[in-house]
C-alpha cells in the first residue's frame, strides 16, 4: 500500500496541471471560485477545449475515443481541473447517454450522436422525470405510439435541467402500457427542434434557471431514433443512472468549496478577529473537512475495487448520499462565515459583465444562492431516501 | 405562574389572522413583491399594531414582548415581508420611554447598527459622532439596515467616545430622512425585504441616549424575542405544507405518508417546532426584563432552539417536498429563505451560544 502518487502520476497531474493553466482564464476561475454564473459559452469553451485535446471523454472505451486511465488518473484529473477553476461539465451527453449508446445502440446510431458528443457540438438533456413520476419513475406517463416508421410522442417531462441550451434529449416513453410498468418503456432520442417540443422555464429558489418543463405534443419521432430494442428502456436507464450516481460524489468540486471557503474565513472576522480564529467556527470547518477527507478515501477505495471488478452498490449509493451532505454542508458555511452580509439579492452580480457597485465584498452575492440552489443535490439523481433503500435492500436482501 | 394569553391578546391574534388570510395569500404576496410595494404597512398601522407597545401616555396600547410575539408569529406564518420588525419592532425598543413622534402612528423608522466587520456584534462601533454647535455630526457607514430606503428616520449608533468595540462611549442618534451627507444603497434581501447600506458624511443628527449601551442591548433581546416568535409562526406554516404534501402526493401506488421514513422526519419537524415555540415564549415573558444576565440567557437560549430548529425544518421541508420545492413558484422554497436568513440576523446559533456560556 501507498498513498503517494507514482513517478508516472505525478507526470500526469503535471501535465493536467499545464493544460488547465494554459486554457482556463483568471477571469473564469475567478467566477469559479466566487459562485458566478458560468454562461453557456464558459461550459462550451472549456469542453472543446478538452475533446481537441482528446479528454472530454475519457472513461468511454478506447475505441470510441476514451482515455485508457486508471481511475485514479481519473480523480486526478477531476482534482487538477476543479481547483483550477474549470466549470462543471455538463454530463447528460458525456456519462450518460454517450455511455448508453456505446452499450447498447446500432452502430448507424453511434455514428451519428457518439462525435457531436466528443466534439461537443451537441448539447443533450435527460428526459426522464414528469410530473408524476419522481421517485418512482416506473410510472412515467408520457406515451409513444408507432405509425408507420415514425413514433408519435405525448407527454410532460419536468424539471429537465438545461432544456433551454440542450439540441437533443433522450427520452423514456411508454410504449406498451397492458404489463408491468418497468417492462413497457422504452428509450427514445429525440431533436428538440421537432414540431410538438415546447420548453418552459422553472425558476428555481435561488432565483436561477436551470431546470425546465418539457411538453411532447404529438411530436414525430423517426424510429431509427429508437435506442436498442422497444421495451427495454428500463435496463439501459438503470444502467445510465448507476453511471449517474458513481460521478456525483464531487470530490473535486468539494475541495475547490473548501478552500474557497478558508480563504473566506481568513478575511471575514468576529470579534475584532478572522473568523479562522474563531473556535467555534474553526471547528466547523474542521469537521466538514474531515467528512471530505473520509469521503475522498471512501471514494479512492471504491475506485480502487473498479480496477479488479464491479464495486458493491452499496458502497456507491453510500457515496452519494456522504458527497451531497458534504457540498451542502460547504456551501451553508460559505453563506454562514459572511454573516449579514449573506442577506442581500444581488442576482446581477452573479452575472457576467455586469460591472455596478455591489452590497458587500464580490464573494458575497453567490453564496446563499450556492447553498440554496445546494439542496437540489439530495433530491435528485436518486433521492438520498431512495439510496437508503437502495443500501437497505441490498444488505437485508443478502 | 399563568401561561394563558388574555382575552384581548387572544383578540389580537384572530384578527391579525384572519386579516391575512383574507390580504396575504402566497399569491397575494407574490403580487406585492412584484409590485414592490403594498397597502399592507397601512393596515397594519390602521389596525393599531405600530402602536401596540407605546405607552398609553404616548398614544399606544401599553403592550409588551408576549404581544410583539403574538403579532411576529402571525407575520411569519404568511411570510410578511413588510418591515414591522425593522421598524416598528426595532424602532419602539430603541426609543423605549420617549418615542417622541418618531414611531407610531404610520412614521417609518429604520436602525442602522451593524457595521462590516462587525458581524454580529452591535458594540463593534467605528462611526464616530462629533459635537457640531448644539448638536452632534455623524461620519462612517452601517450595513443591512432593514427599511434603510423607507425610513422616515434613520436612528444610528455613532461612538463618542472609547475603543472601536468598547460597550461604553456609544451613543443613539436620530437622522432625519432628508438629512444632507447621508446616501443609501438600497437592496432587496434574499427573503424579499427590502434594506440597504448607509453611508454618513458628517451628517447632522440629534443625540437620543447618550449611553446607549444598555438600550441597545435591551432592544437587541427584545428583537430578538420577535424574531423568534416570527420563526416560530413560519416554521408551523411550512411544516403544515409539509404534512399535507405527503398526503396528497402520490408515488409507488401510495402516499408519501404512507412511508414511515417519511413519517419520522415529518414528526421530527413537529418536535423542533414545539421545543422552539416553547422556548420562544419564555423568551418574549423576560424580554421586556431589567434583569440584564437572566434576560440575555434567556432569549440566547430561545435563539440557538431557533435556529436549529429553523435549520432542521427548512431544509426538510424542501428535502420532503422533492423537486417542486426547490422551485420559487412554490411556498416552501419562501419559507426556507426566510428562516435560514432569520438564522443570520441578529446573531446566529454560534453567537447565541456563545453569549449563553458568558
Ligand atoms: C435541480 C434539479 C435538477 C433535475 N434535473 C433532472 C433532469 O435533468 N432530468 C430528469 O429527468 N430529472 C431531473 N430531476 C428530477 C429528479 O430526478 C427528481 O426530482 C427526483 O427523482 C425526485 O422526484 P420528485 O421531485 O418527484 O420527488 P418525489 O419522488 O415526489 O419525492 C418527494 C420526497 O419523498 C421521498 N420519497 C419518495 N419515495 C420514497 C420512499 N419510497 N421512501 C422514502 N422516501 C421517499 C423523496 O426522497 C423525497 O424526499 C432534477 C431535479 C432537480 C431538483
Amino acid at each position: 500500500m501507498d498513498m503517494n502518487l507514482s513517478a508516472e502520476e505525478l507526470a500526469f497531474q503535471q501535465e493536467v496541471r499545464s493544460f488547465c493553466e494554459a486554457t482556463i482564464t483568471p477571469e473564469l476561475k475567478s467566477k469559479s471560485y466566487n459562485g458566478k454564473r458560468h454562461t453557456k459559452e464558459d461550459v462550451l469553451g472549456w469542453q472543446r477545449a478538452l475533446a481537441s485535446k482528446g479528454w472530454l471523454t475519457p472513461s468511454w472505451p478506447v475505441e470510441h475515443g476514451g482515455c485508457d486511465w486508471t481511475p485514479f488518473q481519473h480523480l486526478i484529473f477531476e482534482e487538477e481541473a476543479y481547483g483550477a477553476g474549470a466549470p462543471r461539465l455538463v454530463v447528460f451527453g458525456i456519462s450518460m447517454i454517450g455511455p448508453v449508446l456505446i452499450q447498447f445502440a446500432s452502430d448507424e446510431m453511434k455514428k451519428e450522436h457518439l462525435p457531436g458528443i466528443q466534439n461537443s457540438t451537441v448539447w443533450w438533456c435527460q428526459g426522464f422525470s414528469e410530473p408524476g413520476a419522481g421517485s418512482d419513475l416506473a410510472s412515467l406517463k408520457t406515451k409513444a405510439v408507432r405509425e408507420g416508421d415514425h413514433y408519435i410522442v405525448n407527454g410532460q417531462k419536468t424539471w429537465t435541467t438545461m432544456a433551454q441550451h440542450a439540441d437533443w434529449i433522450f427520452c423514456l416513453v411508454k410504449t406498451d402500457p397492458d404489463c408491468k410498468p418497468q417492462a413497457g418503456i422504452t428509450m427514445l432520442l429525440i431533436d428538440m427542434k421537432s414540431p410538438g417540443v415546447e420548453v418552459r422555464p422553472i425558476q428555481t429558489m435561488d432565483g436561477g434557471h436551470e431546470v425546465n418543463e418539457v411538453f411532447l405534443d404529438n411530436v414525430k419521432v423517426p424510429v431509427e431514433n429508437l435506442v436498442g430494442e422497444e421495451n427495454k428502456g428500463w435496463t439501459y436507464a438503470k444502467f445510465l443512472l448507476g453511471n449517474e450516481r458513481k460521478g456525483i460524489a464531487e470530490v473535486g468540486l468539494s475541495k475547490r468549496r473548501l478552500e474557497h471557503l478558508k480563504s473566506l474565513a481568513k478575511i471575514e472576522q468576529a470579534g475584532g478577529r478572522p473568523m479562522t480564529e474563531d473556535p467555534d467556527f474553526a471547528r466547523r470547518i474542521a469537521e466538514v473537512e474531515i467528512n471530505l477527507l473520509t469521503l475522498e478515501m471512501m471514494n479512492l477505495r471504491l475506485l480502487n475495487a473498479m480496477t479488479s471488478g464491479s464495486p458493491p452498490l452499496e458502497e456507491a449509493a453510500m457515496l452519494k448520499i456522504k458527497g451531497t451532505e458534504i457540498q451542502q454542508g460547504l456551501t451553508e458555511l460559505t453563506m454562514a462565515v459572511l454573516g449579514p452580509y449573506s442577506a442581500p439579492f444581488q442576482p446581477a452580480g452573479l452575472i457576467e459583465g455586469w460591472n455596478e457597485e455591489l452590497a458587500g465584498p464580490e464573494y458575497a452575492a453567490g453564496a446563499a444562492p450556492a447553498y440554496f440552489n445546494m439542496r437540489k443535490s439530495s433530491i435528485y439523481g436518486g433521492s438520498n431516501e431512495v439510496q437508503r433503500q437502495i443500501i437497505a435492500k441490498t444488505v437485508l436482501s443478502a | 405562574m399563568d401561561l394563558n394569553f388574555t382575552e384581548e391578546q387572544n383578540l389580537l391574534r384572530e384578527s391579525l389572522s384572519r386579516y391575512l388570510a383574507d390580504n396575504y395569500s402566497f399569491e397575494h404576496r407574490k403580487g406585492y413583491l412584484e409590485a414592490g410595494s403594498s397597502l399592507v404597512a397601512q393596515s397594519l398601522d390602521e389596525m393599531g399594531l405600530n402602536a401596540l407597545t407605546l405607552s398609553e401616555d404616548d398614544g399606544g396600547f401599553g403592550g409588551n414582548s408576549v404581544d410583539t410575539a403574538i403579532v411576529m408569529e402571525e407575520l411569519g406564518r404568511a411570510l410578511v415581508t413588510e418591515p414591522y420588525l425593522g421598524s416598528t419592532v426595532i424602532g419602539t425598543a430603541l426609543l423605549a420611554g420617549k418615542p417622541g413622534d418618531v414611531v407610531g402612528n404610520g412614521k417609518s423608522v429604520a436602525a442602522a447598527l451593524t457595521e462590516m466587520g462587525g458581524r454580529y456584534d452591535l458594540n463593534h462601533v467605528a462611526t464616530k459622532a462629533s459635537k457640531n454647535g448644539d448638536g452632534y455630526k455623524i461620519d462612517g457607514s452601517k450595513v443591512m439596515v432593514l427599511n434603510a430606503t423607507d425610513a422616515d428616520t434613520v436612528l444610528v449608533t455613532a461612538r463618542l467616545n472609547g475603543d472601536l468595540r468598547d460597550q461604553a462611549g456609544i451613543g443613539l442618534f436620530a437622522v432625519t430622512k432628508d438629512a444632507e451627507g447621508m446616501s443609501t444603497k438600497g437592496y432587496v434581501t434574499q427573503d424579499g425585504m427590502q434594506a440597504g447600506d448607509v453611508d454618513f458624511d458628517g451628517v447632522e443628527a440629534a443625540l437620543l441616549v447618550e449611553d446607549a449601551w444598555p438600550t441597545i442591548d435591551k432592544a437587541f433581546d427584545q428583537v430578538n424575542s420577535a424574531i423568534c416568535a416570527e420563526a416560530v409562526g413560519a416554521m408551523e406554516a411550512v411544516t403544515k405544507l409539509t404534512k399535507e404534501y405527503l398526503q396528497t402526493r402520490q408515488q409507488f401506488g401510495r402516499p408519501l405518508a404512507t412511508f414511515q421514513a417519511l413519517q419520522f422526519r415529518l414528526v421530527d419537524m413537529m418536535v423542533a417546532v414545539t421545543e422552539a415555540r416553547a422556548i420562544s415564549l419564555k423568551a418574549s415573558m423576560l424580554a421586556d426584563s431589567n434583569d440584564v444576565v437572566e434576560r440575555n440567557r434567556t432569549v440566547s437560549a430561545a435563539k440557538v432552539k431557533v435556529c436549529e430548529a429553523a435549520r432542521l425544518v427548512g431544509q426538510d421541508a424542501i428535502q420532503l417536498h422533492g423537486g417542486i420545492g426547490m422551485t420559487n413558484e412554490y411556498a416552501a422554497g419562501h419559507y426556507f429563505k426566510r428562516l435560514t436568513m432569520i438564522c443570520q440576523s441578529f446573531g446566529d446559533r454560534d453567537w447565541h451560544l456563545k453569549r449563553f456560556i458568558g
